[in-house]
Protein backbone atom coordinates (compact mmCIF):
# COMPACT_ATOMS: atom_id res chain seq x y z
CA UNK A 1 0.00 0.00 0.00
CA UNK A 2 1.37 3.08 -0.79
CA UNK A 3 0.44 6.01 0.82
CA UNK A 4 0.59 8.94 -2.44
CA UNK A 5 -2.11 6.91 -4.16
CA UNK A 6 -4.98 7.71 -1.42
CA UNK A 7 -6.13 10.35 -4.12
CA UNK A 8 -10.00 10.76 -2.48
CA UNK A 9 -10.38 12.83 0.60
CA UNK A 10 -13.15 13.79 2.87
CA UNK A 11 -14.18 16.53 -0.31
CA UNK A 12 -15.42 13.29 -1.33
CA UNK A 13 -17.02 12.27 1.37
CA UNK A 14 -19.08 15.07 1.66
CA UNK A 15 -19.62 14.97 -1.37
CA UNK A 16 -21.57 11.51 -1.07
CA UNK A 17 -22.88 12.50 1.67
CA UNK A 18 -24.93 15.69 0.75
CA UNK A 19 -26.03 13.89 -2.69
CA UNK A 20 -27.41 11.02 -0.65
CA UNK A 21 -29.05 13.49 1.90
CA UNK A 22 -30.39 15.87 -1.11
CA UNK A 23 -32.00 12.81 -3.44
CA UNK A 24 -33.55 11.20 0.26
CA UNK A 25 -35.23 14.21 1.49
CA UNK A 26 -36.85 14.31 -2.26
CA UNK A 27 -38.47 11.16 -2.05
CA UNK A 28 -39.13 10.84 1.39
CA UNK A 29 -41.41 14.29 1.06
CA UNK A 30 -42.72 12.62 -1.98
CA UNK A 31 -43.44 9.33 -0.25
CA UNK A 32 -44.71 10.53 2.93
CA UNK A 33 -47.47 13.19 1.36
CA UNK A 34 -48.13 10.50 -1.96
CA UNK A 35 -48.81 7.32 0.75
CA UNK A 36 -50.62 9.48 3.68
CA UNK A 37 -53.19 11.19 0.36
CA UNK A 38 -51.84 14.10 1.04
CA UNK A 39 -52.48 14.59 4.59
CA UNK A 40 -48.60 15.42 4.99
CA UNK A 41 -48.08 17.27 2.66
CA UNK A 42 -46.21 19.93 5.00
CA UNK A 43 -43.23 17.19 4.93
CA UNK A 44 -43.28 17.25 1.37
CA UNK A 45 -42.87 20.85 1.47
CA UNK A 46 -40.20 20.74 3.71
CA UNK A 47 -37.87 17.99 2.07
CA UNK A 48 -38.37 20.23 -1.36
CA UNK A 49 -37.23 22.99 0.12
CA UNK A 50 -33.85 20.98 1.55
CA UNK A 51 -33.13 20.00 -1.63
CA UNK A 52 -31.36 22.74 -3.98
CA UNK A 53 -28.97 24.18 -1.16
CA UNK A 54 -27.69 21.07 -0.33
CA UNK A 55 -27.43 19.65 -4.47
CA UNK A 56 -25.62 23.35 -4.77
CA UNK A 57 -23.33 22.88 -2.56
CA UNK A 58 -22.62 19.03 -3.50
CA UNK A 59 -22.29 19.80 -7.15
CA UNK A 60 -19.86 22.60 -5.91
CA UNK A 61 -17.58 20.14 -3.99
CA UNK A 62 -17.45 17.80 -7.06
CA UNK A 63 -16.10 20.28 -9.58
CA UNK A 64 -13.60 21.77 -6.73
CA UNK A 65 -12.61 18.19 -5.94
CA UNK A 66 -11.24 17.81 -9.67
CA UNK A 67 -8.11 18.26 -10.70
CA UNK A 68 -9.15 21.01 -13.55
CA UNK A 69 -12.05 22.40 -12.19
CA UNK A 70 -12.55 24.70 -14.82
CA UNK A 71 -12.52 21.80 -17.18
CA UNK A 72 -15.94 20.62 -15.74
CA UNK A 73 -17.82 21.03 -18.89
CA UNK A 74 -16.41 17.93 -20.26
CA UNK A 75 -18.50 15.94 -18.03
CA UNK A 76 -21.52 18.01 -19.35
CA UNK A 77 -20.59 17.13 -23.15
CA UNK A 78 -19.84 13.67 -22.46
CA UNK A 79 -22.08 10.99 -22.13
CA UNK A 80 -20.23 7.41 -21.51
CA UNK A 81 -22.79 4.95 -19.88
CA UNK A 82 -20.86 2.23 -18.67
CA UNK A 83 -19.25 5.50 -16.17
CA UNK A 84 -21.09 5.91 -13.63
CA UNK A 85 -19.40 9.51 -13.08
CA UNK A 86 -21.37 9.98 -16.33
CA UNK A 87 -24.15 8.78 -15.12
CA UNK A 88 -24.33 10.70 -11.70
CA UNK A 89 -23.28 14.11 -13.75
CA UNK A 90 -26.74 13.88 -15.52
CA UNK A 91 -28.48 12.10 -12.97
CA UNK A 92 -27.36 14.99 -10.36
CA UNK A 93 -27.92 17.90 -13.31
CA UNK A 94 -31.46 16.46 -13.91
CA UNK A 95 -32.48 16.15 -10.31
CA UNK A 96 -31.19 19.76 -9.10
CA UNK A 97 -33.57 20.82 -11.87
CA UNK A 98 -36.82 18.85 -11.10
CA UNK A 99 -36.27 18.34 -7.44
CA UNK A 100 -34.30 21.80 -6.56
CA UNK A 101 -36.09 24.39 -8.40
CA UNK A 102 -38.93 23.08 -10.15
CA UNK A 103 -40.92 21.39 -7.12
CA UNK A 104 -40.03 23.91 -4.76
CA UNK A 105 -41.53 25.85 -7.15
CA UNK A 106 -44.94 24.80 -6.86
CA UNK A 107 -44.78 24.73 -3.02
CA UNK A 108 -43.58 28.68 -3.37
CA UNK A 109 -46.40 29.58 -5.42
CA UNK A 110 -48.79 29.89 -2.63
CA UNK A 111 -46.43 32.03 -1.14
CA UNK A 112 -44.51 34.24 -3.71
CA UNK A 113 -46.33 36.47 -6.41
CA UNK A 114 -43.61 35.75 -9.17
CA UNK A 115 -44.58 31.92 -9.30
CA UNK A 116 -48.06 32.49 -8.91
CA UNK A 117 -48.78 31.02 -11.87
CA UNK A 118 -47.81 28.00 -10.70
CA UNK A 119 -50.68 28.39 -7.82
CA UNK A 120 -53.14 25.66 -7.40
CA UNK A 121 -51.57 23.16 -10.24
CA UNK A 122 -51.57 20.41 -7.37
CA UNK A 123 -51.97 17.68 -10.60
CA UNK A 124 -48.59 19.00 -12.26
CA UNK A 125 -46.78 19.27 -8.81
CA UNK A 126 -47.33 15.74 -7.77
CA UNK A 127 -46.50 14.93 -11.36
CA UNK A 128 -42.79 16.48 -11.05
CA UNK A 129 -42.27 15.44 -7.47
CA UNK A 130 -42.62 11.79 -8.74
CA UNK A 131 -39.88 12.72 -11.10
CA UNK A 132 -37.53 13.98 -8.66
CA UNK A 133 -38.31 11.27 -6.42
CA UNK A 134 -37.14 8.85 -8.82
CA UNK A 135 -34.09 11.27 -10.02
CA UNK A 136 -33.69 11.64 -6.13
CA UNK A 137 -33.59 7.85 -5.93
CA UNK A 138 -31.30 7.32 -9.31
CA UNK A 139 -29.10 9.95 -7.76
CA UNK A 140 -29.26 8.21 -3.70
CA UNK A 141 -28.15 4.81 -5.78
CA UNK A 142 -25.44 6.41 -7.65
CA UNK A 143 -23.54 7.28 -4.66
CA UNK A 144 -22.68 3.83 -3.87
CA UNK A 145 -22.83 2.43 -7.10
CA UNK A 146 -20.12 4.60 -8.00
CA UNK A 147 -17.96 3.68 -5.27
CA UNK A 148 -18.81 -0.40 -5.83
CA UNK A 149 -18.08 -0.56 -9.38
CA UNK A 150 -13.99 -0.48 -8.41
CA UNK A 151 -11.42 -2.49 -8.28
CA UNK A 152 -11.18 -1.70 -4.24
CA UNK A 153 -12.35 -4.92 -2.44
CA UNK A 154 -13.64 -3.34 0.35
CA UNK A 155 -16.27 -1.09 -2.08
CA UNK A 156 -16.53 -3.42 -4.80
CA UNK A 157 -15.96 -7.30 -3.94
CA UNK A 158 -19.46 -7.68 -2.58
CA UNK A 159 -22.96 -5.94 -4.18
CA UNK A 160 -23.86 -4.83 -0.90
CA UNK A 161 -22.58 -1.24 -0.76
CA UNK A 162 -24.95 0.47 -2.94
CA UNK A 163 -27.54 -1.16 0.01
CA UNK A 164 -26.04 0.20 2.91
CA UNK A 165 -25.31 3.71 0.91
CA UNK A 166 -29.51 3.93 -0.08
CA UNK A 167 -30.85 3.16 3.73
CA UNK A 168 -27.76 5.64 5.12
CA UNK A 169 -28.73 8.13 2.89
CA UNK A 170 -32.80 7.74 3.41
CA UNK A 171 -32.13 7.69 7.03
CA UNK A 172 -30.58 11.35 6.95
CA UNK A 173 -33.42 12.07 4.34
CA UNK A 174 -35.59 11.11 6.58
CA UNK A 175 -33.68 13.00 9.86
CA UNK A 176 -32.91 15.96 8.39
CA UNK A 177 -36.92 16.65 7.71
CA UNK A 178 -38.02 15.11 11.17
CA UNK A 179 -35.40 18.39 12.53
CA UNK A 180 -37.31 20.92 10.62
CA UNK A 181 -40.68 18.89 11.86
CA UNK A 182 -39.10 19.11 15.39
CA UNK A 183 -37.84 23.25 15.33
CA UNK A 184 -40.96 24.15 12.92
CA UNK A 185 -43.45 26.46 14.92
CA UNK A 186 -46.56 24.71 13.85
CA UNK A 187 -45.46 21.47 14.93
CA UNK A 188 -47.00 18.29 13.87
CA UNK A 189 -46.53 15.34 16.53
CA UNK A 190 -48.24 13.01 14.02
CA UNK A 191 -46.10 13.72 11.11
CA UNK A 192 -42.83 14.02 13.86
CA UNK A 193 -44.16 10.28 15.00
CA UNK A 194 -44.47 8.76 11.79
CA UNK A 195 -40.88 9.99 10.27
CA UNK A 196 -39.62 8.43 13.61
CA UNK A 197 -41.01 5.21 13.18
CA UNK A 198 -40.06 4.96 9.23
CA UNK A 199 -36.51 5.90 10.32
CA UNK A 200 -36.55 3.47 12.94
CA UNK A 201 -37.33 0.56 10.19
CA UNK A 202 -34.68 2.01 8.03
CA UNK A 203 -32.05 2.19 10.44
CA UNK A 204 -32.79 -1.66 10.93
CA UNK A 205 -32.34 -2.36 7.32
CA UNK A 206 -28.90 -0.43 7.53
CA UNK A 207 -27.93 -2.64 9.85
CA UNK A 208 -29.10 -5.75 7.84
CA UNK A 209 -27.24 -4.66 5.36
CA UNK A 210 -24.23 -3.68 7.26
CA UNK A 211 -24.10 -7.43 8.89
CA UNK A 212 -24.18 -8.83 5.12
CA UNK A 213 -21.64 -6.56 3.86
CA UNK A 214 -19.55 -7.95 6.11
CA UNK A 215 -20.06 -10.92 6.20
CA UNK A 216 -20.32 -11.31 2.48
CA UNK A 217 -16.53 -9.80 2.81
CA UNK A 218 -15.27 -12.10 5.19
CA UNK A 219 -16.79 -15.30 3.77
CA UNK A 220 -14.57 -14.14 0.50
CA UNK A 221 -11.52 -14.44 1.39
CA UNK A 222 -7.84 -12.73 0.64
CA UNK A 223 -7.82 -9.08 -0.12
CA UNK A 224 -11.86 -8.83 0.77
CA UNK A 225 -11.58 -10.61 4.20
CA UNK A 226 -8.19 -8.25 4.78
CA UNK A 227 -10.50 -5.60 3.91
CA UNK A 228 -13.62 -6.57 6.53
CA UNK A 229 -11.20 -7.03 9.02
CA UNK A 230 -10.18 -3.13 8.42
CA UNK A 231 -13.63 -2.22 9.63
CA UNK A 232 -14.18 -4.84 12.54
CA UNK A 233 -11.07 -5.50 13.80
CA UNK A 234 -8.13 -3.06 12.72
CA UNK A 235 -7.51 0.47 11.24
CA UNK A 236 -11.22 1.47 11.38
CA UNK A 237 -12.71 -0.36 13.81
CA UNK A 238 -13.33 2.33 16.08
CA UNK A 239 -14.89 4.77 13.61
CA UNK A 240 -16.87 1.73 12.67
CA UNK A 241 -18.32 0.06 15.74
CA UNK A 242 -18.62 3.31 18.09
CA UNK A 243 -19.03 5.90 15.63
CA UNK A 244 -21.50 4.41 13.14
CA UNK A 245 -22.96 0.97 14.49
CA UNK A 246 -23.24 2.78 18.06
CA UNK A 247 -23.80 6.45 17.49
CA UNK A 248 -25.07 6.57 14.30
CA UNK A 249 -27.50 3.25 14.51
CA UNK A 250 -28.02 2.25 17.84
CA UNK A 251 -28.66 5.25 19.36
CA UNK A 252 -30.73 6.87 17.47
CA UNK A 253 -32.70 3.71 16.96
CA UNK A 254 -33.46 3.79 20.85
CA UNK A 255 -34.10 6.86 21.58
CA UNK A 256 -36.90 6.79 18.49
CA UNK A 257 -38.15 3.99 20.26
CA UNK A 258 -38.21 5.52 23.16
CA UNK A 259 -40.07 8.53 21.60
CA UNK A 260 -42.88 6.07 20.16
CA UNK A 261 -43.25 4.13 23.40
CA UNK A 262 -43.92 7.58 25.68
CA UNK A 263 -46.34 8.96 22.46
CA UNK A 264 -49.36 6.67 23.63
CA UNK A 265 -49.49 8.38 26.85
CA UNK A 266 -48.04 11.60 26.49
CA UNK A 267 -45.98 14.09 23.86
CA UNK A 268 -42.41 12.74 24.20
CA UNK A 269 -39.71 15.81 24.33
CA UNK A 270 -38.99 17.36 20.73
CA UNK A 271 -35.21 17.45 22.43
CA UNK A 272 -35.59 14.06 21.77
CA UNK A 273 -35.91 13.42 18.51
CA UNK A 274 -33.77 16.57 17.54
CA UNK A 275 -31.17 14.41 19.23
CA UNK A 276 -31.76 11.02 17.34
CA UNK A 277 -32.34 13.11 13.88
CA UNK A 278 -28.23 14.65 14.43
CA UNK A 279 -26.88 11.87 15.99
CA UNK A 280 -28.35 10.19 12.30
CA UNK A 281 -26.82 12.64 9.93
CA UNK A 282 -23.46 12.45 11.96
CA UNK A 283 -23.47 8.91 11.98
CA UNK A 284 -24.36 9.00 7.62
CA UNK A 285 -21.48 11.10 7.35
CA UNK A 286 -19.22 8.80 9.04
CA UNK A 287 -20.60 6.00 6.71
CA UNK A 288 -18.66 7.55 3.86
CA UNK A 289 -15.85 8.58 5.55
CA UNK A 290 -15.02 5.56 6.53
CA UNK A 291 -15.56 3.86 3.47
CA UNK A 292 -14.07 6.69 1.66
CA UNK A 293 -10.57 5.93 3.45
CA UNK A 294 -11.02 2.48 4.91
CA UNK A 295 -11.50 1.41 1.29
CA UNK A 296 -8.36 2.47 0.64
CA UNK A 297 -6.45 0.66 3.00
CA UNK A 298 -6.29 -2.41 1.37
CA UNK A 299 -6.05 -2.77 -3.06
CA UNK B 1 -4.07 -6.36 -35.20
CA UNK B 2 -3.60 -5.89 -31.35
CA UNK B 3 -0.16 -5.96 -30.52
CA UNK B 4 1.35 -7.46 -27.64
CA UNK B 5 4.53 -6.79 -25.00
CA UNK B 6 5.84 -10.22 -23.69
CA UNK B 7 7.29 -9.97 -20.21
CA UNK B 8 9.72 -13.12 -19.38
CA UNK B 9 9.94 -13.12 -15.70
CA UNK B 10 11.90 -16.17 -15.91
CA UNK B 11 14.92 -14.41 -17.94
CA UNK B 12 14.49 -11.04 -16.46
CA UNK B 13 17.41 -9.82 -14.15
CA UNK B 14 16.12 -6.94 -12.93
CA UNK B 15 18.65 -4.75 -14.52
CA UNK B 16 16.35 -1.89 -15.08
CA UNK B 17 17.14 -1.15 -18.06
CA UNK B 18 13.33 -1.17 -19.60
CA UNK B 19 12.67 1.40 -16.29
CA UNK B 20 15.54 3.76 -17.54
CA UNK B 21 14.62 3.56 -21.14
CA UNK B 22 11.05 4.49 -20.32
CA UNK B 23 12.27 7.37 -18.38
CA UNK B 24 14.44 8.67 -20.92
CA UNK B 25 12.32 8.27 -24.37
CA UNK B 26 9.50 10.00 -22.56
CA UNK B 27 11.27 12.54 -20.85
CA UNK B 28 9.86 11.78 -17.53
CA UNK B 29 11.92 13.23 -14.39
CA UNK B 30 13.64 10.48 -12.24
CA UNK B 31 12.04 9.26 -9.16
CA UNK B 32 13.05 10.27 -6.01
CA UNK B 33 14.24 7.03 -4.26
CA UNK B 34 14.23 6.04 -0.51
CA UNK B 35 17.11 3.17 0.69
CA UNK B 36 14.91 0.44 1.87
CA UNK B 37 18.03 -2.69 2.16
CA UNK B 38 16.83 -4.11 -0.72
CA UNK B 39 17.97 -3.23 -4.45
CA UNK B 40 13.68 -1.86 -4.63
CA UNK B 41 14.25 1.13 -6.54
CA UNK B 42 11.32 3.35 -7.97
CA UNK B 43 8.64 2.75 -4.69
CA UNK B 44 5.68 2.75 -6.66
CA UNK B 45 4.22 3.86 -10.07
CA UNK B 46 3.58 7.23 -10.22
CA UNK B 47 3.17 9.91 -12.33
CA UNK B 48 6.69 10.07 -13.95
CA UNK B 49 7.06 6.48 -13.63
CA UNK B 50 5.23 3.95 -16.07
CA UNK B 51 7.23 0.92 -15.53
CA UNK B 52 9.00 -0.55 -12.25
CA UNK B 53 10.84 -3.93 -11.18
CA UNK B 54 9.36 -5.15 -8.10
CA UNK B 55 11.25 -7.55 -6.11
CA UNK B 56 9.76 -10.30 -4.20
CA UNK B 57 11.73 -12.76 -1.93
CA UNK B 58 9.73 -15.91 -1.38
CA UNK B 59 10.60 -19.13 1.38
CA UNK B 60 10.06 -22.23 -0.89
CA UNK B 61 10.13 -25.10 0.83
CA UNK B 62 12.53 -26.50 -1.17
CA UNK B 63 14.45 -22.96 -1.42
CA UNK B 64 14.67 -19.49 -1.10
CA UNK B 65 13.74 -17.38 -4.31
CA UNK B 66 13.80 -14.03 -5.82
CA UNK B 67 10.78 -13.57 -8.08
CA UNK B 68 11.21 -10.39 -10.45
CA UNK B 69 8.21 -8.77 -12.36
CA UNK B 70 7.84 -5.86 -14.02
CA UNK B 71 4.71 -3.33 -13.01
CA UNK B 72 3.53 -1.58 -15.76
CA UNK B 73 -0.17 -1.22 -17.45
CA UNK B 74 -1.69 -4.18 -18.58
CA UNK B 75 -3.15 -2.34 -21.71
CA UNK B 76 -6.67 -4.78 -21.13
CA UNK B 77 -8.62 -6.00 -24.32
CA UNK B 78 -11.58 -4.31 -22.09
CA UNK B 79 -10.24 -1.66 -20.21
CA UNK B 80 -12.19 -0.74 -17.13
CA UNK B 81 -10.21 3.12 -17.08
CA UNK B 82 -12.24 3.62 -20.38
CA UNK B 83 -15.02 1.93 -19.03
CA UNK B 84 -15.31 4.54 -16.16
CA UNK B 85 -14.23 7.92 -17.82
CA UNK B 86 -16.62 10.59 -17.64
CA UNK B 87 -14.38 12.87 -19.92
CA UNK B 88 -13.80 9.94 -22.53
CA UNK B 89 -10.69 10.86 -22.04
CA UNK B 90 -9.10 6.91 -22.17
CA UNK B 91 -9.38 5.38 -25.85
CA UNK B 92 -8.31 2.19 -26.81
CA UNK B 93 -5.99 2.47 -29.78
CA UNK B 94 -7.26 0.92 -33.20
CA UNK B 95 -4.10 -0.67 -34.40
CA UNK B 96 -1.75 -1.42 -31.32
CA UNK B 97 -4.90 -1.99 -28.72
CA UNK B 98 -2.90 0.31 -26.64
CA UNK B 99 -4.93 1.95 -23.81
CA UNK B 100 -3.96 5.30 -23.89
CA UNK B 101 -5.01 8.57 -22.05
CA UNK B 102 -5.51 12.25 -23.79
CA UNK B 103 -4.56 14.35 -20.73
CA UNK B 104 -5.99 17.17 -23.13
CA UNK B 105 -9.70 15.54 -22.19
CA UNK B 106 -8.42 14.26 -18.67
CA UNK B 107 -9.99 16.01 -15.78
CA UNK B 108 -7.92 14.41 -12.71
CA UNK B 109 -10.70 12.78 -11.06
CA UNK B 110 -8.62 10.35 -10.30
CA UNK B 111 -12.11 7.52 -11.20
CA UNK B 112 -9.66 5.69 -13.50
CA UNK B 113 -6.93 4.90 -10.94
CA UNK B 114 -9.72 3.38 -8.54
CA UNK B 115 -11.11 1.32 -11.52
CA UNK B 116 -7.82 -0.67 -12.86
CA UNK B 117 -7.48 -3.89 -11.26
CA UNK B 118 -3.74 -3.65 -11.23
CA UNK B 119 -0.94 -2.87 -9.55
CA UNK B 120 -2.85 -1.14 -6.67
CA UNK B 121 -4.83 1.00 -9.70
CA UNK B 122 -2.10 1.56 -12.43
CA UNK B 123 -3.03 5.22 -13.64
CA UNK B 124 -1.05 8.20 -11.26
CA UNK B 125 -1.80 11.45 -11.13
CA UNK B 126 0.80 14.28 -11.69
CA UNK B 127 0.38 18.00 -10.16
CA UNK B 128 3.44 19.52 -12.60
CA UNK B 129 4.62 19.24 -15.84
CA UNK B 130 8.16 19.70 -15.82
CA UNK B 131 9.70 22.48 -18.57
CA UNK B 132 9.37 21.34 -22.15
CA UNK B 133 7.66 18.57 -21.34
CA UNK B 134 4.28 19.76 -22.86
CA UNK B 135 5.16 19.20 -26.27
CA UNK B 136 7.55 16.80 -27.36
CA UNK B 137 5.37 13.90 -27.96
CA UNK B 138 3.77 14.72 -31.06
CA UNK B 139 6.22 13.77 -33.21
CA UNK B 140 3.53 15.24 -35.73
CA UNK B 141 1.62 11.79 -36.08
CA UNK B 142 -1.47 12.87 -34.25
CA UNK B 143 -1.40 10.95 -30.85
CA UNK B 144 -2.73 12.83 -28.29
CA UNK B 145 0.29 13.45 -26.67
CA UNK B 146 -0.04 16.17 -24.66
CA UNK B 147 0.96 16.75 -21.56
CA UNK B 148 -1.38 18.46 -19.04
CA UNK B 149 -1.07 19.28 -15.12
CA UNK B 150 -2.90 17.57 -12.63
CA UNK B 151 -3.95 14.51 -14.68
CA UNK B 152 -3.74 11.10 -14.88
CA UNK B 153 -0.67 9.51 -16.53
CA UNK B 154 0.44 5.78 -17.44
CA UNK B 155 2.21 3.74 -19.97
CA UNK B 156 1.04 4.56 -23.53
CA UNK B 157 2.78 1.17 -25.09
CA UNK B 158 4.95 3.94 -26.67
CA UNK B 159 2.64 4.32 -29.22
CA UNK B 160 5.26 6.97 -30.89
CA UNK B 161 7.52 4.25 -31.92
CA UNK B 162 5.11 1.53 -32.65
CA UNK B 163 3.72 3.51 -35.57
CA UNK B 164 7.28 4.09 -37.18
CA UNK B 165 8.18 0.58 -37.30
CA UNK B 166 10.29 0.96 -33.59
CA UNK B 167 9.64 -1.74 -30.62
CA UNK B 168 8.57 0.34 -27.15
CA UNK B 169 11.21 1.87 -25.83
CA UNK B 170 11.96 -1.23 -22.89
CA UNK B 171 12.13 -3.76 -25.39
CA UNK B 172 14.57 -2.23 -27.33
CA UNK B 173 16.31 -1.95 -24.52
CA UNK B 174 16.26 -4.99 -22.86
CA UNK B 175 19.61 -7.26 -22.83
CA UNK B 176 18.05 -10.07 -21.62
CA UNK B 177 15.31 -10.49 -23.63
CA UNK B 178 13.27 -10.38 -21.17
CA UNK B 179 10.59 -7.91 -22.98
CA UNK B 180 9.86 -8.82 -26.67
CA UNK B 181 7.42 -7.13 -28.86
CA UNK B 182 4.58 -8.43 -31.86
CA UNK B 183 1.55 -9.23 -32.77
CA UNK B 184 -0.58 -10.60 -29.80
CA UNK B 185 -1.00 -14.04 -31.51
CA UNK B 186 2.84 -14.61 -32.22
CA UNK B 187 3.81 -13.38 -28.52
CA UNK B 188 1.29 -16.17 -26.75
CA UNK B 189 3.07 -18.75 -29.09
CA UNK B 190 6.20 -17.15 -27.75
CA UNK B 191 5.04 -17.60 -24.13
CA UNK B 192 3.47 -20.81 -24.42
CA UNK B 193 6.59 -22.46 -25.86
CA UNK B 194 8.57 -20.86 -22.66
CA UNK B 195 6.15 -21.86 -20.32
CA UNK B 196 6.15 -26.00 -22.17
CA UNK B 197 10.06 -25.29 -22.12
CA UNK B 198 10.05 -23.88 -17.94
CA UNK B 199 8.07 -27.07 -16.92
CA UNK B 200 10.35 -29.57 -18.91
CA UNK B 201 12.89 -27.67 -16.49
CA UNK B 202 11.26 -28.68 -13.56
CA UNK B 203 9.34 -25.06 -13.00
CA UNK B 204 6.44 -27.06 -12.12
CA UNK B 205 4.37 -23.64 -12.16
CA UNK B 206 5.56 -21.86 -14.59
CA UNK B 207 2.60 -20.36 -16.23
CA UNK B 208 1.25 -17.53 -18.63
CA UNK B 209 -0.52 -14.69 -17.59
CA UNK B 210 -3.25 -13.30 -19.81
CA UNK B 211 -6.59 -13.25 -17.80
CA UNK B 212 -9.34 -13.59 -19.90
CA UNK B 213 -11.57 -11.38 -17.41
CA UNK B 214 -10.42 -8.03 -19.03
CA UNK B 215 -10.59 -10.10 -22.01
CA UNK B 216 -6.90 -10.53 -22.11
CA UNK B 217 -4.09 -8.11 -21.88
CA UNK B 218 -1.97 -6.43 -24.26
CA UNK B 219 0.95 -7.30 -21.76
CA UNK B 220 1.65 -11.06 -21.38
CA UNK B 221 3.80 -12.29 -18.60
CA UNK B 222 5.70 -15.96 -18.04
CA UNK B 223 5.24 -16.08 -14.39
CA UNK B 224 7.17 -18.76 -12.73
CA UNK B 225 4.76 -18.99 -9.78
CA UNK B 226 1.01 -18.42 -8.78
CA UNK B 227 0.28 -14.67 -9.99
CA UNK B 228 -0.67 -13.71 -6.31
CA UNK B 229 2.88 -13.85 -5.57
CA UNK B 230 3.81 -11.30 -7.74
CA UNK B 231 0.95 -9.50 -6.75
CA UNK B 232 -1.35 -10.29 -9.91
CA UNK B 233 -4.86 -10.77 -9.37
CA UNK B 234 -5.45 -14.80 -9.83
CA UNK B 235 -8.88 -13.53 -11.86
CA UNK B 236 -9.21 -9.73 -12.60
CA UNK B 237 -12.45 -9.14 -13.75
CA UNK B 238 -13.48 -5.49 -15.87
CA UNK B 239 -14.41 -2.96 -13.00
CA UNK B 240 -17.93 -2.43 -14.37
CA UNK B 241 -18.83 -5.61 -15.35
CA UNK B 242 -21.32 -6.44 -12.19
CA UNK B 243 -22.62 -2.43 -12.35
CA UNK B 244 -26.23 -3.47 -13.11
CA UNK B 245 -26.10 -5.80 -10.20
CA UNK B 246 -25.07 -3.02 -8.29
CA UNK B 247 -27.36 -0.79 -9.41
CA UNK B 248 -30.14 -3.31 -8.70
CA UNK B 249 -28.77 -4.20 -4.93
CA UNK B 250 -29.30 -0.40 -4.43
CA UNK B 251 -32.40 0.38 -6.20
CA UNK B 252 -33.70 -2.99 -4.59
CA UNK B 253 -33.18 -1.50 -1.20
CA UNK B 254 -34.23 1.51 -2.08
CA UNK B 255 -37.46 -0.03 -3.92
CA UNK B 256 -38.66 -2.86 -1.36
CA UNK B 257 -37.12 -1.88 1.52
CA UNK B 258 -37.44 1.37 1.23
CA UNK B 259 -40.77 2.29 0.15
CA UNK B 260 -42.78 -0.51 1.90
CA UNK B 261 -41.78 0.66 5.54
CA UNK B 262 -42.63 4.35 4.27
CA UNK B 263 -45.73 2.93 2.71
CA UNK B 264 -47.12 1.59 6.12
CA UNK B 265 -45.89 3.81 8.26
CA UNK B 266 -47.63 6.77 6.50
CA UNK B 267 -50.61 4.85 4.96
CA UNK B 268 -51.35 3.72 8.54
CA UNK B 269 -50.79 7.69 9.89
CA UNK B 270 -53.39 8.30 7.43
CA UNK B 271 -55.99 6.00 8.78
CA UNK B 272 -55.45 7.16 12.24
CA UNK B 273 -55.72 11.14 10.75
CA UNK B 274 -58.97 10.36 9.42
CA UNK B 275 -59.82 8.57 12.66
CA UNK B 276 -58.94 11.35 15.11
CA UNK B 277 -60.54 14.27 12.45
Amino acid sequence: MHEGTHYWHWLLAVYLFLGGLAGACAYTGTFAEAFSKGRYKKVAEIGSYCVLPIIVLSLIILVLDLARPLQFWRFIITFVPSSLMSQGTWLLTLFAIVGGVIVPAFFLSEKVDALSFLKGKDGARKVFQWIGAILGIGVVGYTGVLLSVKAVPMWGATPFLPAIFVASATSTGIALILLFCSLSAEKDEGAIGALEKADSIVIVIELIAFALLIFALSGAGGLAADASAVITGGEYAMMFWVGIILIGLLAPLALELYGMSVAKKAHPPAGLSMLASVLVLVGGFIVRWMFLYGGQVIR
Amino acid sequence: MAKAILYDASKCTACRACYVACKQWNVLAAAEVKKLGTYYNALALDGTTWNLIDFIEKDDPDRFRWHFISQRCMHCAEPSCANVCAAGAITKDSETGFVLIDNDKCLGCKNCHYACPFWEGVPRFREEISEGEEEWMDHGNKIPGKRVAGTMFKCRGCVDRVKNGLEPACVTTCPPDALQFGEKGEMLNVANERVALLKERGETKAQVYNPSGVGGTGVIYVLTDDPEVYGLPEDPQVSTADMVTKWLTGLITAGILTIVPFWMVFKAAEAEGKGGE
